[in-house]
């Protein structure tokens, strides 16, 4: 808070710092909502912009980290519903097309030479592409619990809506993302793994 | 699948957010229940898949290109409050100067029609007649009316 404190009083080198301290999170929250890196550094300039011309206005009644992150997904739900064009990531089904079949690099436990490249960069396209099945509003709370490790409570705080409400969205996006994989997995199963 | 599986549960039950009873539960069901114990796979390689995302790395130099739009924010922060500062006092100096200037200008414009109005002087001509009521009253007779009142009322 001392650093906010500072931030506050236009100290600019502090405010580099917090930055600094938040960016990386940030990034990956947008990248992860938005189901595609490419308009990723804008809105998160977008986002420290708009906390840095609220910082005068932010009275610590909650966490700093909480009204950031409550700023980013709210401007993520913004662009999103601003964007016209598609994301540029695959479907699942492309993807899986593009590995003719292999479904390894969807299941298989990452072990410490199992770092191909490819294998890797088509994983990674794969929990976007997973990820972008989901509503945005599903797709937040996957994101915050499940990537970012936020607890229930936090996430309500961020999206400024009751831990029952968290909870049921929740349980929903992730039964929709385990349907969405089950053709695979079990195709993967039925393959002999 | 059957009423009884512990559907709803086996995200958290995966995920570690159950209690240690529940998850005793959850757990002694699904080694009796093998739809369950398939359901629980698909739940792990789901967490798994999720769990094996790499964070993304802000892009390079991404503080330089905040701050450079920061540094236009400040030009602007600077610049608008002192306009708007100056707008705060100068709109209503300049409403109120205009409402002065006017009032002025309308009572000696007023001043000046009454005057030649009754003293036939000015604008106005002698002889002419005004309304008073429904009758047309020559201006000599109103000012002589005037005129009378007064005398009138100092006595």
């Amino acid at each position: 808070m001392e650093l906010v404190a500072r931030c506050q009083s236009g100290d600019r080198a502090a405010f580099r710092q917090l930055v600094e301290q938040y960016e990386r999170t940030v990034f990956n929250i947008i990248v992860s909502v938005m189901g595609d890196p490419t308009e990723a550094d804008d809105i998160a300039q977008e986002v420290f912009l708009k906390v840095y011309r609220s910082l005068p206005t932010f009275r610590g009644g909650s966490q700093f980290s909480v009204w950031l992150y409550r700023v980013t997904v709210n401007q993520c739900l913004d662009w999103l519903k601003r964007r016209r064009r598609r994301s540029a990531v695959m479907s699942l089904d492309q993807l899986v097309d593009q590995s003719e079949g292999d479904l390894d690099f969807l299941f298989k436990d990452a072990s410490p030479d199992a770092t191909e490249t490819l294998d890797e960069a088509r994983l990674q396209q794969a929990i976007h592409a997973a990820l972008n099945t989901l509503t945005p509003d599903h797709r937040v709370v996957i994101v915050l619990k499940d990537l970012e490790g936020r607890s229930q409570e936090e996430i309500a705080a961020i999206l400024d809506c009751p831990v029952g409400t968290v909870k049921s969205r929740l349980t929903r996006a992730r039964e929709a993302l385990k349907e969405r994989l089950r053709p695979f997995y079990e195709a993967w199963k039925a393959g002999g793994n | 699948m059957q009423t009884g599986h512990p559907i709803d549960l086996l995200f958290p039950y995966v995920c570690g957010e159950l209690s240690k009873d529940e998850a005793q539960r959850v757990s002694e069901h699904c080694a009796a229940c093998p739809a369950c114990a398939r359901e629980v796979d698909l739940v792990r390689a789901t967490q798994r898949l999720l769990a094996r995302r790499v964070p993304v790395a802000p892009p390079p130099f991404f503080w330089t290109r905040l701050s450079a739009r920061l540094d236009a924010e400040g030009v602007r922060s600077v610049f608008w409050p002192e306009v708007i500062w100056v707008s705060k006092r100068l709109i209503p100096a300049l409403i109120a100067a205009t409402l002065i200037l006017t009032s002025l200008f309308w009572q000696d414009e007023g001043t000046s029609n009454i005057e030649s109005y009754l003293t036939g002087n000015g604008t106005g001509k002698a002889g002419e007649q005004v309304l008073v009521g429904n009758q047309a009253i020559s201006k000599e007779t109103v000012f002589q009316t005037a005129v009378l009142d007064d005398a009138a009322r100092s006595d």
